[in-house]
């Protein structure tokens, strides 16, 4: 025996394949392209199961499905569903489940297909024998019809219960579940109206959910409030299934009859769900003619009760579950935005503590601590003032306040801010540019003293205990200061103590008076963490003046110092002075030593006249002598600075030039000049720079006799270079000999004074040059090696200008 | 026998002084200019005395005396000095007397004299 099959598929490719693979496998296909088609050829011959695949009609799926049942109505045929492979997402009803008897999702392999057909002909083939059984049954006892009819029912309710454990199997929301359980319920007993409620475990309502006695498509769902002791409540208690033959006769509960199923029903019975031992809910069946139910009614819904019941607790579960989820995300969503806002804040704090942390002006700190307490976003407060305790005078101060002093003001600040936007951000971007003014809070605030002693004030205390304090009712307080109360005007003000690690530096006293907000918990523990960080860069600030006063005081301690170390080095000088006269005699007793000696000896003896002009020259040369050291040792020691005045230095050196024309000559030295011309004039004072000069001049000559004497170079090889130029800032005068040139330790002790190698020398000469030139702002380099001579390089300042002289 | 003297003296104008004051006194006098003259003159001839100055440019008197009795201690020294300050501690300096330079030069005279003197009998 094959199997008829027949198949509505509109595309032709697709046509083919269906009649190929249906013959292949040993069925009769028969393929038609539309509904219509099927339609007609289901009038013709009989079919054992319709494929609906693909079409492409103007009518509806559903339309459809619903005109092949009508004209297979006398013989049940089933029909496979072949669904689109996105059907289940674009809106596939689930309503069809019901309505066909498979269905098949694309892609599909051959072999499942196959398989998927070969299982409904097996069930259909069970059913057939089985009713066939039931008609040999009959035909064979007559007196056996009602057994046989109870096998029949027994068959019908094996196949409803088989089809509702399907529905359970799928996952789907209670009022489609009860839609599907409703068409099945139908085929055990009739009704004009059906309804389950069921039981909500939460709340004392309980959900109705109604199949729309007008359109059985529509299932309704709705809140109700159930009597335990009217009508379908009662069942709630007893459990027991209740019939109810006419609903007038139970005038109490009439309108919850009606209001369960509909205003039409007569007879009724109500079932309970009873899931596991557990009363889930009730079913509840309704007719619009009295007493149309009797108990065989009854018994056949009573066997598919519970796997009813199981499958409304399931979708109930899972909606419950879903709402529960959806309640989670909610909170969850909730939380994230609390958390969001909290972040927010905190973030704030933490930028505000930075700004903090960079501000070591105590007023500008004080200002943007107070500022952030009231900028609206982060803390949002309206007002803030802070104090401070001077631990010395045993008092509490007002500091600095900063807020609206009236409803109108704070209106106009408040549409300042609201019209830019401004938040805490854009406070601090521009903290510097709002420069605290002289508002009349802070004029109150600063008015505001506070003995320590005061033990009952809620400031006080506040400082003492280290505490937050709220408080409510000001302005019938006592403990409250007067000018908070009166000034202010505020009623609802928190104390928040301003503490640098354990030590308490004062408060913050805010309020929200303007905003007529009530002061939350959320904003004190803002604004206590926000004074923590406060307290610490107050305490930083504080510091920092100290360390600034500390650095002042060093200044002056440094000042002091510099001050002794000048007298000192005017003792210094002193000390030298000493040094020097001990030389000085020295100095002067060898002179005097042979001027008193020769003297002495012409005294005694008469002599030839050659000797006395021996002797006599021999003192005019050291009584000369003495007066170059007595010279010497007074420019030395000459306290005077010099005088300065604009001049040429080329003309001091040509002076000089011609003063020593005779030295040059006797040792037959070569000077060569390369002055420039132009040269500016500079400031200095041309006595002592002339003395410098000559001071370097003569040693350079000195330097090349005694070359000369030793034998280094004839006479006339030797010169002295004099020239001027200018170097960056300076003057630039360099003196230049080929004299015997002078070792490292010479070179090192040069300048010092008293330090000589010459016989009869005093040691004093470049002493003198170098006070000079240091006087005149400038410095000496010195070039020289032995055997080649030496260069002295003088170096003068540019200067024109008297301000700048030392 | 005139006695040799070594003036150990800088100061030229000094020098003729000295010079024509002791040769007054009979006495032979060579002149070092400087302490490594006066060494030189000490490593080929003998003297009776060694007057010495102190202050002088390179090798100073003080330097000069401790080469000189490295050389010869038989010979006795007088410092002879502008200085006034190191009379105190000469002795150490194995000197046998220290004259502060005066115009007056009797005491240097006298001193001498004495050395030269106690310096005889003392050899003798
Ligand atoms: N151009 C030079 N060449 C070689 N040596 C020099 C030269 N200028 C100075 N000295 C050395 O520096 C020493 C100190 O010079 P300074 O002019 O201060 O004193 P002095 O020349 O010795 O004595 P005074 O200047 O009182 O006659 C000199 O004794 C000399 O040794
Ligand atoms: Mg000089």
């Amino acid at each position: 025996m094959t199997e008829a099959i027949l198949v509505v598929e509109s595309n032709e490719y697709e046509r083919k394949f269906f009649h190929n693979t249906l013959a292949i496998h040993g069925f009769t296909a028969e393929i038609v392209p539309s509904v219509s088609d099927a339609v007609e050829q289901l009038k013709i011959k009989p079919f054992d199961l319709v494929i609906i695949s693909h079409f492409v009609e103007n009518i509806s799926l559903s339309d459809s499905i619903l005109s092949v049942r009508k004209v297979c109505d006398s013989s049940y045929v089933p029909i496979m569903l072949i669904t689109d492979s996105d059907s289940d997402h674009n809106g596939f009803d689930h309503n069809y489940i019901t309505d066909v008897d498979d269905y098949l999702p694309r892609p599909f392999s051959v072999k499942m297909f196959i398989a998927r057909i070969r299982a409904m002909f097996r069930i259909a083939h069970l059913e057939k024998s089985l009713s066939y059984c039931h008609l040999t049954v009959e035909e064979k006892s007559k007196n056996g019809e009602k057994k046989i009819t109870k096998t029949r029912s027994q068959v019908k309710q094996m196949l409803v219960i088989n089809k509702i454990l399907n529905i359970i199997a799928a996952d789907i929301n209670i009022d489609v579940l009860f839609g599907a359980l409703a068409r099945e319920i139908r085929k055990l007993i009739a009704f004009d109206a059906i309804s389950i409620i069921l039981k909500n475990s939460y709340q004392d309502v309980q959900r109705l959910v109604l199949i729309d006695p007008e359109d059985n498509s529509r299932v309704i769902t709705k809140n109700i409030y159930l009597l335990a002791s009217k009508g379908p409540g009662r069942v709630f208690l007893t459990r027991q299934i209740m019939l109810v033959g006419n609903v007038r006769k139970d005038m109490d509960s009439q309108i919850e009859y009606e209001q369960v199923l509909s205003t039409q029903v007569k007879s009724v019975v109500i079932f309970p769900l009873i899931s596991k031992g557990k009363l889930i809910g009730i079913l509840n069946v309704g007719s619009n003619k009295p007493k149309s139910y009797r108990k065989g009614d009854i018994r056949l819904v009573k066997k598919v009760l519970s796997p009813i019941a199981s499958s409304i607790e399931n979708a109930s579960l899972y909606s419950e579950v879903k709402a529960l989820t959806e309640q989670l995300q909610q909170t969850v969503n909730e939380r994230n935005k609390e958390i969001e806002n909290k972040y927010y804040q905190l973030s704030l704090l933490n930028k505000v503590g930075n700004a903090m942390q960079g501000m070591h002006e105590l007023d500008r700190l004080l200002h943007l601590i107070l500022t952030c307490v009231t900028a609206g976003g982060a803390i949002g407060f309206n007002r803030a003032m802070l104090l401070l305790v001077n631990h010395e005078k045993g008092i509490v101060k007002g500091m600095m306040g900063v807020g609206p002093a009236t409803a109108e003001e704070a209106g106009r600040i408040w549409d300042k801010l609201s019209k830019e936007n401004w938040r805490l951000d854009d406070f601090l971007a521009h903290i510097d540019e709002y420069p605290s003014q002289k508002s009349a809070v802070d004029e109150i605030t600063r008015s505001i003293r506070l003995s320590l002693d005061n033990e009952s004030d809620f400031v006080i205390r506040s400082i003492m205990e280290k505490k937050t304090f709220l408080i409510n009712d000001a302005l019938y307080e006592k403990r409250v200061h007067p000018i908070i109360k009166e000034k202010l005007h505020t009623n609802e003000f928190v104390i928040v103590p301003l503490l640098a690690r354990d030590k308490v530096l004062g408060v913050i006293i805010a309020d929200k008076l303007f905003s007529g907000k009530s002061i939350d918990k959320d904003s004190i523990q803002l604004l206590t963490m926000f004074a923590n960080q406060a307290g610490l860069a107050i305490e930083r600030a504080d510091a920092y003046e100290k360390l600034t006063v500390k650095i002042e005081e060093l200044k002056e301690a440094y000042e002091e110092l510099k001050d002794t170390q000048n007298k000192l080095v005017r003792s210094e000088r002193l000390a030298t002075i000493g040094k020097m006269a001990a030389h000085v005699a020295h100095e002067i007793r060898n002179p005097l030593t042979t001027i008193g000696g020769f003297a002495h000896a012409m005294m005694k003896f008469s002599h030839d006249m050659e000797k006395v002009k021996r002797n006599s020259k021999i003192i005019y040369e050291e009584v000369y002598r003495l007066e170059r050291i007595l010279q010497n040792v007074l420019d030395f020691t000459k306290p005077g600075s010099p005088v300065f005045e604009l001049g040429c230095i080329n003309e001091v050196i040509d002076e000089i030039i011609n003063f020593l024309q005779d030295d040059f000559e006797n040792c037959n030295i070569t000077l060569r000049k390369e002055l420039h011309l132009d040269i500016p004039r500079i400031l200095f004072d041309a006595q002592q720079i002339r003395q410098a000069f000559i001071n370097l001049i003569k040693n350079s000559i000195y330097s090349i006799s005694e070359a000369i004497k030793c034998g280094n170079g004839s006479s006339g090889n030797h010169l002295i270079e004099l020239s001027t130029t200018t170097e960056n800032e300076y003057l630039k005068i360099k003196i230049l000999d080929t004299g015997v040139g002078m070792t490292p330790t010479v070179i090192e002790n040069l300048f010092n004074p008293f330090f000589t190698t010459k016989p009869g020398g005093s040691g004093l000469g470049l002493a003198v040059t170098h006070k000079i030139i240091e006087e005149h702002g400038g410095f000496i380099d010195v070039i020289s090696k032995v055997g080649s001579g030496s260069e002295f390089i003088i170096y003068l300042p540019l200067r024109t200008d008297l301000s700048g002289t030392p | 026998m005139n006695e040799r003297i070594l003036l150990i003296e800088d100061d030229v104008n000094q020098q003729i002084l000295y010079e024509q004051e002791l040769v007054q006194e009979k006495y032979q006098v060579v002149l070092a200019s400087s302490a490594q003259e006066a060494l030189d003159y000490l490593k080929k001839q003998t003297f009776d005395l060694i007057i010495l100055d102190i202050c002088m440019p390179g090798k100073d008197g003080i330097e000069a005396l401790s080469e000189i009795m490295e050389l010869n201690n038989k010979i006795p020294v007088i410092i002879n000095t502008a200085y006034g300050t190191y009379k105190e501690n000469f002795l150490t300096w194995s000197a046998e007397a220290y004259v502060v330079k005066s115009s007056d030069l009797t005491e240097l005279k006298t001193t001498i004299r004495n050395v030269i003197d106690r310096n005889k009998a003392g050899v003798d």
